[in-house]
C-alpha cells in the first residue's frame, strides 16, 4: 500500500495574448486561470515549438492543444489543424468537447470526424470546409493521404498536428505510424506548410524520445503539472494461495468482486478494470447479483467495452460523471482519455500489462478534494504475479520505454511505396533519414517504380496503402466455427496462435467450454470445431529452428567454471514447424497420447537477443539429466520472457523463445556431434524486428537480476505457470535448473552496466518482495 | 540508427522472390539493356537509341510528332476523319449538322445553346483504376467538331517527365471550346485530370467548361434491354460498329508499362487506336442521346424498353401539361413496341398515375381494371384506386368494398383494413336509414 499526498493546484494567469471569444467561454466554464502545464505549453507552443505533454489523466491537457488551435483560428479563419487518435471514439468524445467550446465562443468554427464512419457524402465537403479534422492514423495512411490533392486547401493550411494518447503508438503500431508522419511531412512540405506537433502521452519513461522518433525533429518536453490531486492510496492484493503445490491462487476474479462490492456498499462510486471483454462481463453479472441481494438497485451497475454502441457508451459517461452509475466495470476502452470525471475507487483485476497503464487506470481514481484509493488484484500469470511480489519495481522504478523502430525495413519500404504513389520521389530526397536512391532502385526492381527526369513515379495499377495493416494483420486471422449445431462463428485468433491451438484433432478452449478441432482450413482461414466433453487437453509440439544470420554485438556475462557465457544480439532466421502434439490430462498433466501433425512451416527473419553458453556449460552441471537440462532452458527462456516483456513495456507475444537445437540439450536429433554450444534466443516476434533486441542487449543486468527474483520469489515448490511454465512442458526440475543458469550468469557479472537511462534503480535486495510501507505506514488488506 | 545497407535490400529481395515463388524476375527490369520476350538484349533493333532517350521513336510508329512548350516536350498525334466516313450506321459529318439547342434537353436546361463547333469530346487512359494521387493519365485524346468532320488529337506523355508539358498543351486546346463531352468523366476522367493538374502545379482548364457526361443519358435510354451500359458494348448494339484489333481495357496500363520499360513504340499502336475509337464512338453516341432528349416524343426509338427509358425520365422531371402529355404517349408508345412483362405492368400503372394526375380518370380507371385482372406487381395498387373512385367519385360503396376485399386478398395491409372498416360502417349506417336486410347481408358478406 502507498500513499500519494494531496497536491495543490498550481495556477497561472491566462496570457494576455488569448483572444477574447475564448477568454470569454474560459470564464463562463469557471476557468479565470490555467494549471502551469496548460501555460507552459501555450508559451511554447506561441514560440512556434513542437512540444509533448506527458501528465496524468485528466488534468486538463486538451486545452493544452484547444487552446492554442482556436486561438489561432480566431485572427485567421482558414487556419487548420489535424488532430490524430487512436481510436474512433476517442475522436467522437474530443469533438464533443471541441464542439462545447467553439459554440461557446459563438464561433461557426469548423469541426468533423472523418474516418471509415464518415458517410460518403459528408466527405466531400468536410475535404473542402473543415478546420479541423479529428481522424485516426489508418484513416491518414489509407484515406487522405494518396488523396491529398482533394485535401489540397487543408494541406496548404495547416499548422497544428495534434497527436493525442502518444504512448499507444509503439512496437509495429507506432513504427507504422512514425513512417505515415514522414508521408505527411513529405505532402505538407508539398503544400508549403510546416505544421507544429502538439503531442499529449501518458506517463511513459521516453515521451520526448517517443515523440522525437515518430515525428523526427525537435520537440520540447512540458516539465510541469499544476493539476491539483487529492490524498490517493494505491494497494496491492494478491489473492492467498490454495494449493501450494502447482502454485494456485484464489480466482482473481473473485476476489475483485468481492473488493468491489465492499467499496460499492459503502457507496463508493467504483470503476473496475478487467482485462478482457469475457471477464469484464462476468464480473459486471456477479456484481449485478450481488447487488440484486442488496439495498443497490442493479441499474447501478453496468458495464463499458469496445463492442458496445457509441450511444449507450456516451449515455454510461454521462451517468457516471453526474454519479447515476455507482460501479462500471470496464476494459482498457476507458483507460484512454475518455472523459468521466474521476471515482472514489479503482480495482484492477489483473495486471494491466504495464506500468504506464497501471497507473493511467489508477488514475481513474482521483478526487481532487477528498481521499482516493486504487487496488490491484494480481492473477497468477507470471507478470501480475512478478509486479505482486516486487512493488517496489512498480512504485519506485520508472515506466516503461516505449519502443519503436521505423527503420524496420519491411514497414519501411512499404511505406516508400506509399509515398512513391502520393508523390514522385525527387533524386536525392530522403525518406526520414534515409537516402531513397537504394530503396528506389529496389522497388524498381519490384516492377513498381520508373525512373525519369529527375524522380521516380509509380508505375502500377496498385494502391500501395490497401496493402498494408497497420496493426496486426487482420486478414490472416483464423475464424473459428463451431459447427455442433448450426454454424457460428464463435472467435477469431491470430495467425501464430491458430497454427499451435486449433490443428486438427486439438482441443480448443474458448470460455470455459472445450471444442474439439474437426477440421483445419489453413486456405481459407477458417477451424471448424465441436463441442465436447473430455478430460484431457492438447498441446502442440514445435519444432524451432534458428539460424544465426549476423551478430552485431557480444560480451562475456558472468562465469563458471566452464568459461563464460555470452550475451549477444543479431539478426536471426527462425524456421517453424509445428510436428505434432501431446494429450495432456487436466490436473495431473499426464501425457495420454500424441499424434503427428504436418503444418507449414514458418519462417521469420529477425532480430534476437541470445544467451550463448561454451559448449562445457551444460557438461558441468552434472546433477541432472540432458532432459532436465533442456527443461531448464526452456524454463529459463519462459522467465526471461516475463520479465522482458515487462522491461520492453510490450505484450509477452511480442517476443519469442527458443533454443538453438543442436545436440546435447535436445533429445531428438544426433548426439554425436560435436560437443555443441547452446543458445537461449529471445527474438522480436515481427519479421524484420522492431527494436527490442538490443534494448534487452543493454538492459542485460536487470533482465537477469529480475529474473532470478522472480524465480526465488515464486512461491511454488518446483515451478508453476507464473515461472518457468507449467511443469508438464518444462520438466520438474525446470525450476531448479533455470535458478542454477542465472547463478552462472550472474556471478561477477559487474562490468557492464547498462546506460543511465536504461537502469532502473537497484532493488532492496530479497526483501523487496515483501510489501512495504510507502510515505507513510497504512494497514495492509488483509485476505479475509 | 543503422544505415540501410544494400545487403539488407538484397536479402528483402530474395525474400520477397521467395514469397512469389520466383515470379519476379529481377534481372530482366533491372538490366541496363532492354530486353524482348525472348530476353535478348534489342539495343540492336533500329528504334531503340539508348545515349539519345530524345528520339524516341514514337513518331515513327504512329502519326505525329514531338511537339515542345515552355514546360518540355510531349507528343501529338491527330486522326481526321471526313465527312462521308461512316462510323458503323451513324454517318460522322451529321455531326456538324446537330443543332447548338441540343444541349438544353438532356441538361434539363443546366446548359445553354452551344454551336457544336465549341464542344469537345475528351477521354483519357490511365496507369490504373485505384484512383488516388498515383494513378495517371498518360494519353488525353480530344475531338472536335470540324466543317469537313471529325478531328481527334491526342496528347500523349512518352514518359513521366513529359506529363506537365502535356498538360499545359491540352489546356491550351480545350480554352477554344465551351462544352466538355464525356462519357464517365464526371466521376472518373475529369476528377484525376484534377488530381494530375494540381500534382503539376498547373491551372486546371474545365472549370470554365459545361459538362456534359453522356453515360447517364445513355443509361437512362438502354440500361432496361442492354446488360451493360460500356461504351463499347454500346458501340456495337447501337452503332453497329465491330471493333477490331482492340485492345481489352484491363490491359492498358500494362501495355504502358511495358513501353515505358522497353521503349518498343509498336506497343503503343492499340492504346492509340484504343482512345481513338472510343473518342469517336462517343461523338456518334452523343448525335443518337442528345436528339432524343431533346424532342422526347419525337424521338426516333423503336424498342420499346428504350421508348420507357425516356418517358421515365421525362416523368422525372419537371412537372408541366406538355410533359404528362409527352411521358404519357411515350409510355403508350413503349406499349406498342412491345415490352417484357416487369416494364409492361410499370409502364401500364406509370401511364395509369399520369392519367389520374391529367384528371382523365375514365383513362386510368380502363388502366386499374386491365391491372387487376392479372397477377402482378401493381395489383393490390390498381384494385385500391380502383375503391377510391367508386366510393368518391361514382359513390357506389358496395362497389368499393368489394375492391378493397379483393385487394386485402393479395396483400393485406393496414390501409385497406381501414378502408374496409370505414365502408362497412358507412354502408351499415346506409342500410339502417334504409333497409335493414340488406345492411346485414352486406356486412355478412
Amino acid at each position: 500500500m502507498r500513499r500519494q499526498a494531496a497536491r495543490e493546484a498550481d495556477f497561472r494567469e491566462i496570457p494576455s495574448s488569448v483572444a477574447s471569444p475564448l477568454r470569454e467561454v474560459l470564464s463562463k466554464r469557471d476557468i479565470q486561470r490555467l494549471y502551469s502545464h496548460q501555460f507552459e505549453s501555450w508559451e511554447k507552443i506561441e514560440r512556434g515549438e513542437s512540444i509533448v505533454i506527458p501528465t496524468p489523466t485528466a488534468s486538463g491537457k486538451t486545452l493544452c492543444y484547444n487552446l492554442p488551435v482556436l486561438n489561432s483560428l480566431c485572427s485567421d479563419r482558414d487556419t487548420c489543424a489535424l488532430y490524430l487518435f487512436p481510436t474512433k471514439a476517442l475522436a467522437e468524445d474530443q469533438l464533443d468537447e471541441l464542439q462545447g467550446l467553439i459554440s461557446g465562443m459563438g464561433s461557426d468554427i469548423r469541426a468533423f470526424t472523418y474516418d471509415g464512419d464518415t458517410p460518403r457524402d459528408a466527405r466531400k465537403s468536410i475535404r473542402q470546409r473543415a478546420n479541423i479534422v479529428l481522424t485516426n492514423p489508418d484513416m491518414l495512411h489509407s484515406g487522405v493521404l494518396p488523396h491529398h490533392t482533394r485535401w489540397a486547401r487543408f494541406f496548404e493550411h495547416l499548422e497544428y498536428i495534434v497527436i493525442d494518447e502518444l504512448h499507444t503508438y509503439r512496437g509495429v503500431f507506432g513504427s507504422h505510424v512514425a513512417n505515415i508522419f514522414r508521408r505527411l511531412k513529405r505532402i505538407c512540405a508539398f503544400y508549403g506548410s510546416k505544421p507544429r506537433f502538439i503531442c499529449c502521452s501518458a506517463t511513459i519513461a521516453n515521451p520526448k524520445e517517443l515523440a522525437e522518433k515518430l515525428i523526427e525533429q525537435p520537440v520540447s518536453q512540458i516539465e510541469s503539472n499544476g493539476a491539483p490531486q487529492g490524498e490517493r492510496f494505491f494497494a496491492f492484493y494478491n489473492p492467498p494461495v490454495v494449493n501450494q503445490q502447482l502454485g494456485i491462487r484464489r480466482s482473481y476474479i473473485a476476489e475483485t468482486r468481492r473488493l468491489a462490492l465492499s467499496f460499492l456498499e459503502r457507496g463508493l462510486q467504483t470503476l473496475v478494470f478487467a482485462n478482457s471483454r469475457l471477464a469484464t462481463e462476468i464480473l459486471v453479472r456477479y456484481l449485478k447479483d450481488a447487488t440484486a441481494r442488496g439495498s443497490l438497485p442493479p441499474s447501478s451497475i453496468r458495464g463499458y467495452r469496445g463492442g458496445y454502441l457509441p450511444r449507450e457508451r456516451r449515455e454510461i459517461e454521462k451517468q457516471l460523471r453526474e454519479g447515476q452509475i455507482l460501479g462500471v466495470v470496464a476494459t482498457n476502452a476507458l483507460e484512454l482519455g475518455i472523459d468521466i470525471g474521476s471515482l472514489d475507487t479503482v480495482v484492477m483485476a489483473g495486471y494491466p500489462g504495464t506500468v504506464a497503464s497501471t497507473w493511467q487506470r489508477a488514475g481513474r481514481a482521483g478526487r481532487r478534494q477528498s481521499l482516493s484509493l486504487a487496488v490491484l488484484v494480481g492473477s497468477s500469470a507470471p507478470l501480475d504475479q512478478f509486479i505482486l511480489q516486487h512493488p517496489s519495481y512498480f512504485f519506485d522504478a520508472s515506466p516503461e520505454h516505449a519502443q519503436i523502430n521505423p527503420d524496420n525495413l519491411e514497414i519501411l519500404i512499404s511505406h516508400v511505396r506509399c509515398a512513391a504513389f502520393e508523390l514522385p520521389i525527387q533524386d536525392g530526397e530522403t525518406f526520414g533519414p534515409h537516402p531513397t536512391a537504394d530503396l528506389c532502385e529496389f522497388l524498381k526492381d519490384d516492377g513498381v517504380l520508373h525512373h525519369a527526369g529527375n524522380s521516380w513515379h509509380w508505375t502500377s495499377e496498385s494502391y500501395p496503402a490497401n496493402a498494408i495493416s497497420l496493426r496486426t494483420i487482420t486478414s490472416d486471422n483464423f475464424v473459428i466455427v463451431d459447427i455442433s449445431g448450426e454454424p457460428n462463428v464463435i472467435g477469431e485468433v491470430d495467425f501464430n496462435s491458430a497454427l499451435t491451438t486449433l490443428y486438427e484433432k486439438a482441443i480448443y478452449l474458448h470460455e470455459g467450454r472445450l471444442f474439439h478441432v474437426e477440421r483445419f482450413d489453413y486456405a481459407e482461414r477458417k477451424a471448424y470445431v465441436k463441442n465436447v466433453e473430455c478430460d484431457y487437453y492438447t498441446d502442440a509440439i514445435d519444432y524451432t529452428q534458428v539460424k544465426v544470420i549476423e551478430t552485431f554485438e557480444s560480451a562475456p556475462l558472468g562465469s563458471s567454471k566452464a568459461g563464460p557465457a555470452e550475451r549477444r544480439h543479431g539478426e536471426v532466421r527462425i524456421n517453424r514447424q509445428i510436428v505434432g502434439f501431446k494429450k495432456l490430462k487436466f490436473y495431473t498433466m499426464e501425457n495420454v497420447g500424441a499424434g503427428n501433425l504436418s503444418m507449414p512451416e514458418q519462417e521469420l527473419h529477425t532480430t534476437a537477443f541470445w544467451l550463448h553458453f561454451p559448449s562445457s556449460f551444460l557438461p558441468s552441471l552434472t546433477a541432472y539429466s540432458p532432459a532436465e537440462k533442456q527443461g531448464g532452458l526452456a524454463g529459463l527462456g519462459n522467465v526471461l520472457r516475463t520479465v522482458g516483456s515487462l522491461l520492453l513495456m510490450c505484450d509477452p507475444r511480442d517476443l519469442g523463445v527458443a533454443m538453438s537445437s543442436a545436440g546435447a540439450i535436445s533429445s531428438d536429433t544426433d548426439r554425436t556431434g560435436p560437443a555443441s554450444e547452446p543458445e537461449l534466443y529471445l527474438y522480436d516476434n515481427f519479421s524484420g524486428g522492431i527494436g527490442q533486441s538490443e534494448p534487452l542487449y543493454c538492459m542485460h543486468a536487470d533482465l537477469l537480476q529480475r529474473s532470478q527474483e522472480l524465480l526465488a520469489a515464486c512461491p511454488c515448490a518446483a515451478g508453476c505457470p507464473s515461472c518457468v511454465g507449467p511443469l508438464g512442458e518444462v520438466g520438474e526440475k525446470a525450476k531448479e535448473v533455470a535458478a542454477q543458469f542465472l547463478n552462472h550468469l550472474l556471478t561477477q557479472d559487474s562490468g557492464q552496466a547498462a546506460p543511465a537511462w536504461r537502469k532502473a534503480p537497484a532493488l532492496p535486495g530479497r526483501e523487496s518482495s515483501r510489501s512495504r510501507s510507502g510515505d507513510s505506514p497504512i494497514a495492509s488488506v488483509q485476505p479475509q | 540508427m543503422k544505415p540501410i545497407q544494400k545487403t539488407d535490400l538484397d536479402r528483402l529481395r530474395e525474400k520477397i522472390r521467395r514469397i512469389k515463388g520466383g515470379r519476379m524476375d529481377p534481372g530482366a527490369p533491372s538490366s541496363p539493356h532492354p530486353t524482348d520476350e525472348t530476353g535478348t538484349p534489342n539495343d540492336s533493333l533500329p528504334y531503340f537509341k539508348q545515349d539519345q532517350p530524345e528520339h524516341y521513336d514514337a513518331e515513327q510508329y504512329l502519326d505525329g510528332e514531338v511537339k515542345e512548350n515552355q514546360w518540355g516536350r510531349y507528343f501529338l498525334s491527330e486522326r481526321f476523319y471526313p465527312g462521308d466516313k461512316r462510323h458503323g450506321n451513324y454517318d460522322v459529318s451529321a455531326l456538324s449538322d446537330l443543332p447548338a439547342e441540343l444541349l438544353s434537353g438532356i441538361s434539363r436546361g443546366q446548359i445553354p445553346p452551344h454551336d457544336p463547333s465549341r464542344w469537345a469530346f475528351l477521354d483519357t487512359e490511365t496507369t490504373g483504376l485505384a484512383g488516388g494521387t498515383g494513378t495517371c493519365a498518360f494519353l488525353v485524346g480530344v475531338g472536335t467538331i470540324e466543317d469537313g468532320g471529325f478531328r481527334v488529337r491526342l496528347f500523349f506523355m512518352r514518359d513521366y517527365d513529359e506529363e506537365a508539358a502535356m498538360l499545359v498543351a491540352l489546356a491550351d486546346l480545350l480554352q477554344w471550346y465551351d462544352v466538355l463531352v464525356t462519357y464517365n468523366g464526371k466521376t472518373y476522367d475529369v476528377p484525376l485530370l484534377e488530381t494530375r493538374y494540381r500534382l503539376a502545379r498547373k491551372p486546371f482548364p474545365f472549370e470554365r467548361m459545361h459538362h456534359l457526361d453522356i453515360l447517364h443519358g445513355a443509361r437512362q435510354l438502354w440500361k432496361l434491354r442492354m446488360e451493360s451500359c460500356k461504351l463499347t458494348h454500346l458501340e456495337y448494339e447501337i452503332l453497329g460498329f465491330v471493333r477490331e484489333g482492340d485492345l481489352p481495357g484491363e490491359m492498358i496500363p500494362y501495355y504502358y508499362f511495358e513501353y515505358l520499360r522497353t521503349r518498343q513504340a509498336f506497343r503503343l499502336v492499340p492504346l492509340f487506336h484504343h482512345n481513338v475509337m472510343d473518342i469517336v464512338t462517343l461523338a456518334c453516341l452523343t448525335g443518337v442521346v442528345l436528339p432524343a432528349f431533346a424532342a422526347p416524343a419525337a424521338a426516333n426509338l423503336h424498342h420499346g424498353q428504350d421508348i420507357l427509358g425516356l418517358a421515365r425520365w421525362l416523368q422525372r422531371g419537371r412537372a408541366s401539361d406538355n410533359a404528362n402529355a409527352d411521358a404519357n404517349e411515350l409510355y403508350r408508345r413503349a406499349i406498342d413496341a412491345g415490352l417484357p412483362d416487369e416494364n409492361l405492368f410499370r409502364a401500364l400503372w406509370e401511364t395509369a398515375l399520369i392519367e389520374k394526375k391529367r384528371g382523365r380518370r375514365d383513362e386510368m380507371i380502363r388502366i386499374c381494371r386491365d391491372l387487376a385482372e392479372v397477377r402482378n406487381d401493381y395489383r393490390t395498387a390498381a384494385l385500391a384506386e380502383l375503391a377510391k373512385h367508386y366510393e368518391h367519385h361514382e359513390k357506389d360503396l358496395d362497389q368499393a368494398l368489394a375492391f378493397t376485399i379483393q385487394a386485402l386478398e393479395h396483400e393485406p395491409n393496414s390501409e385497406l383494413d381501414h378502408r374496409r372498416n370505414r365502408l362497412q360502417r358507412k354502408l351499415a349506417k346506409q342500410a339502417r336509414g334504409h333497409d335493414p336486410l340488406q345492411s346485414t347481408m352486406t356486412t355478412a358478406s
